[in-house]
């Protein structure tokens, strides 16, 4: 088991976050806890309010047979019932196992027969009829709770005991405190900080998803951390995408509004999200690239699409916030000419913008799941949004954070936060220890003990980098990670992704395992490149002599260049060719999904891949190929291998 | 199963429409019940729309009598049918492309408001108060229809499958006893015609979400659908009255009406 006890300051006169629920009720009782829009207008819920259904909810499930230290799973999009079961269920001692939505039938059998649930509450019809499938699979689960009433009148839910609405279950809880009044306070008493109260599974990409279990403490601990870099004050407005399968919940979610007073903020549905979110406005944002890459390039479209006068102003200004942006990365101070600039192009250009997005009183905007590619990164800083790396893992949450007021080091994760500590195991490994770490797998100490060793540091995985002034810079899971000669580990995966940010860039392969340094072989993007190539007049007859012209090499250069910058010296490309096709699922050089097949094509391409190692300017390729009737032809290039400048080899 | 007494709602007795020397109908008698729904199924032009048209006032048959709680609506003007309870859609759309969903449905509030001109310009007590309970109505209306996301988005702009969704609305914001749906499926493809059938089905049984809306907790009971689509109508449709050539050829229950002879030929065709 970890070594938590270290760490026990947990807030002392809160220990558990029921007690938060009571402490709220207490003394900002009548102030907004949870807003949910309905019927196109918001509903405020107060905290008495919040804190009397959470009591029925929960009592209600005491009367159906629920005990403390039961797992309950929790089905659905957030909403203030989720909320309030959640909250009900911290109070009479339960843990909540969160499920995601779209969960497959198979997926949502092991989360509950692993998890040893007895009790599914889940949102809609469309959840139900998923248990009615799977009942005879989890005959632990004694009963399924729904709240959404759509579709749930017909009589073979009504009269099927197995299912009971949300309502029902408040009224027996209401009961239940009318025959037994002090109840729910008591249980609320009896929870300990060292009590489970969350379970997150595991994504599960390496064998069976794993239950991580998260004490009262561990959850409450994560928030003070996050207090420290992200304040949030009461009435704070936040809104809660991230269903409760996710440590991204309690991020936005659950801890902020308990222990901050944060009110959580709920769209009409799904669908409306985008529209809501404008009416929300919310303080804090906690998503993942392909969150943020998408709310980007949607601005980038209304741009596009605007007006000639709004488009005129939004160019001229971007070049203002770049610049900008460019000082607060720095940590410089602004200049007056620079600050007077930086208001323009706030009231003319961003402010209007980020309106639109639901953005204008964003506070923070945290990026986590992966390392957000430079040029996004650099464009939210741009426009106005002080958005910081966040390095994150469910096992741990918030391990590294970018910090206001220093230096913002982009393409790192940030330092390294406030009573965590690190260690880098000689294979790169990054090993964790903090107050906010998780107690256990659930029902799987082998896996326990093999992520927690007896001094209580947590095996991440996670092979990083940390620099001389401690940036730490993400490189690949340990075990994607190759090395060179010298033994120097390095993530092809990584630097490839990294490649692919490019705009001219379709695809590349990084070669240097058992060498002495990584190369590059890049296929480039054809329409655009060729687009570019007619712009700046540089001629060209097929892919395969346009690949080869030293301009596009000097395009792909500075990519190479970028990315270098980011990378360790020892790891960083030496010599690239431009390959003069590009890599193509139908031949087996890609899986399906994009991914290179790196043996196959070790096979295929021996010559070049080999070569580039070699002395030789140019390395004659020849492969096989297909055409779509079947017939074979072979292919013969003369491919350029080129130096990347300033690097030595 | 509960048996409900199905007690004729709207009579239609002989009428015949001719536009100059077209027959479009010609003696049709029809009992149009409550607590069921009706379809009128029938080859293109055999005088099924221009029936619902007669109905809610459009046409005027030059004979017969259409028999609406007791009263011949014949010669009715439109507004006056549909303050009497009965709703429609139409074949085509006929929405304000110009205004958002929201206004469309509100539009259709409009035979509801009691404050006149000079207390809704001044916007102050009872005409607030009313248009508060109004909007309660249309919005419960858009949440049962689960049209949120367009809301606020131009009718005009919208695809056709929604639009149709809008009108289906506007049509249920008049709160009506019998609503009569003209073509509701054309266009559409499965998964709308899906959600659009279950929509249907919903309005006609009830509700049991709590709305404040009572037609909508109550549902409507009579409910006239004419559509080209015969999965849908034997699915959903208790009655089918079949029309060729501005004729009523055959009425029935559906598995009646598939194997009625004449049905099969209207619609396939006889053998010369």
């Amino acid at each position: 088991m970890n070594n938590k006890s270290n760490f026990t300051a947990v807030g002392e006169e809160y220990p558990t976050l029921p007690s938060y629920l009571a402490r709220n009720y207490l003394i900002w009782g009548d102030k907004v806890a949870l807003r949910q829009k309905d019927f196109g207008i918001w509903h405020e819920y107060t905290w008495k309010q919040v804190y009397e259904m959470s009591k029925n909810f929960g009592l209600g499930m005491l009367s159906i047979g629920l005990k403390k230290g039961d797992k309950v799973c929790i089905i659905g999009d957030n909403e203030v019932e989720t909320y309030v079961a959640a909250y009900g269920l911290y109070g009479v001692g339960a843990v909540i196992v969160g499920i995601w939505v779209d969960a497959l039938p198979d997926e949502v059998v092991y989360y509950l027969t692993d998890s040893e649930s007895r009790f599914a509450i889940v949102r809609d019809q469309e959840q139900v009829d998923k248990m009615l499938t799977i009942k005879n699979k989890v005959p632990q689960i004694e009963k399924v709770i729904w709240w959404e009433p759509k579709g749930m009148a017909a009589p073979e839910y009504k009269n099927n005991p197995w299912i009971m609405g949300f309502n029902d279950v408040s009224e027996l809880g209401r009961k239940y405190d009318q025959e037994h009044p002090g109840t729910f306070e008591e249980c609320i008493k009896q929870v300990l900080p060292s009590d489970s109260a969350n379970m997150y599974y595991t994504s599960g990409t390496t064998g069976a998803a794993k239950g991580v279990v998260r004490s009262h403490s561990a959850q409450i601990y994560m928030r003070k951390l996050l207090n420290l870099y992200y304040p949030l004050n009461l009435g704070d407005d936040c809104h809660s995408m991230i269903q409760f399968a996710s440590i991204g919940e309690p991020i936005t979610g659950s801890t902020a509004n308990l222990l901050n007073g944060a009110v959580i903020n709920f769209p009409e549905s799904p669908d409306t999200t985008e529209v809501d979110l404008r009416e929300i406005a919310p303080r804090f944002h906690s998503l993942t690239p392909r969150f943020y890459e998408e709310i980007a390039s949607k601005m980038r479209v209304r741009i596009e699409s605007a007006g000639a006068l709004k488009r005129w102003v939004f160019n001229l200004m971007l070049p203002i916030g770049y610049k900008v942006a460019q000082y607060e990365i720095e940590n410089r101070p602004l200049p007056v000419w620079w600050r007077i600039l930086k208001w323009i192009a706030w009231w003319t250009a961003f402010r209007p913008n980020l309106d639109k997005c639901g953005l204008l009183k964003i506070k923070y905007c945290t990026n986590s799941g992966f390392v957000l590619g430079a040029h996004t990164f650099r464009f939210y800083r741009a426009i106005g949004i002080d958005m910081r790396e966040f390095y994150a893992s469910t096992e741990i949450p918030i391990i590294a954070t970018h910090v206001k007021g220093h230096n913002i080091k982009v393409g790192s994760l940030g330092e390294i936060v406030v009573s965590v500590e690190v260690r880098l195991a000689d294979n790169g490994e990054l090993y964790i220890r903090g107050p906010h770490l998780f107690d256990e797998y659930y029902r799987k100490p082998d896996k326990t003990a093999s992520a927690i060793d007896s001094n209580g540091w947590y095996h991440s995985g996670d092979a990083v980098y940390i620099d001389d002034d401690g940036y730490i810079f993400y490189i690949d899971r340990v075990t994607e990670l190759a090395s060179l000669s010298s033994g120097q580990k390095y993530s092809p995966q990584g630097i490839e992704a990294q490649m692919r940010f490019g705009a001219y860039i379709k695809d590349c392969w990084i070669l240097g395992e058992g060498k002495d340094y990584v190369t590059a072989i890049i296929t480039i993007d054809f329409d655009s490149v060729s687009k570019w190539a007619e712009r700046h007049h540089v001629p060209f007859t097929t892919m395969i002599d346009l690949s080869q012209k030293d301009e596009v090499a000097n395009l792909v250069l500075k990519d190479i260049i970028r990315v270098n910058s980011g990378l360790p010296p020892a790891t960083r490309i030496k010599k690239f060719a431009i390959f003069h096709k590009e890599f193509d699922p139908d031949e087996a050089e890609l899986t399906r999904s994009r991914k290179l097949r790196r043996e196959y094509m070790y096979k295929k391409y021996k010559d070049i891949a080999d070569g580039i190692y070699s002395d030789n300017d140019v390395i004659q390729v020849s492969a096989e190929f297909s055409y779509a009737d079947g017939t074979k032809d072979i292919v013969t290039a003369n491919v350029k291998i080129r130096k990347v400048p300033g690097e030595q080899e | 199963m509960i048996q409900v007494e199905k007690q004729t709602k709207i009579k239609v007795d002989k009428i015949s429409l001719s536009f100059g020397g077209a027959m479009v109908l010609t003696d049709i008698e029809l009992d149009i019940k409550d607590n069921e729904i009706c379809a009128i199924i029938g080859p293109n032009g055999s005088g099924k729309t221009c029936l619902l048209n007669c109905i809610s006032g459009f046409y005027k048959p030059q004979q017969g009598q259409i028999i609406y709680k007791g009263k011949n609506l014949i010669g009715l003007p439109p507004h006056k049918i549909t303050t009497m309870g009965i709703g429609r859609t139409f074949q085509n759309l006929e929405l304000f492309t110009g205004l958002s969903t929201l206004d469309n449905l509100r539009a259709a509030r409009h035979l509801f408001i009691k404050s006149g001109l000079l207390a809704s310009s001044i916007y102050f007590g009872p005409a607030h108060h009313e248009e508060i309970k109004h909007m309660r109505v249309v919005e419960e209306i858009i949440d049962f229809l689960e049209i949120e996301p367009i809301r606020n988005r131009i009718v005009g702009d919208l695809p056709y499958g929604l639009r149709k969704r809008v009108e289906l609305g506007r049509a249920l914001a008049l709160e009506p006893e019998v609503l009569l749906v003209d073509e509701p499926m054309a266009g559409m493809n499965l998964e709308e015609k899906e959600d659009l059938t279950r929509f249907l089905l919903d309005i006609h049984m009830g509700t049991e979400f709590g709305y404040e809306s009572e037609f909508l907790n109550r549902g409507v009971k009579c409910i006239v659908l004419v559509e080209h689509d015969m999965g849908v109508v034997m699915d959903i449709a208790e009655r089918i009255t079949v029309f060729d050539f501005g004729r009523k050829i055959a009425e029935g229950t559906p598995n009646e009406i598939r194997g009625d002879e004449r049905v099969i030929n209207a619609y396939l065709g006889e053998e010369i």
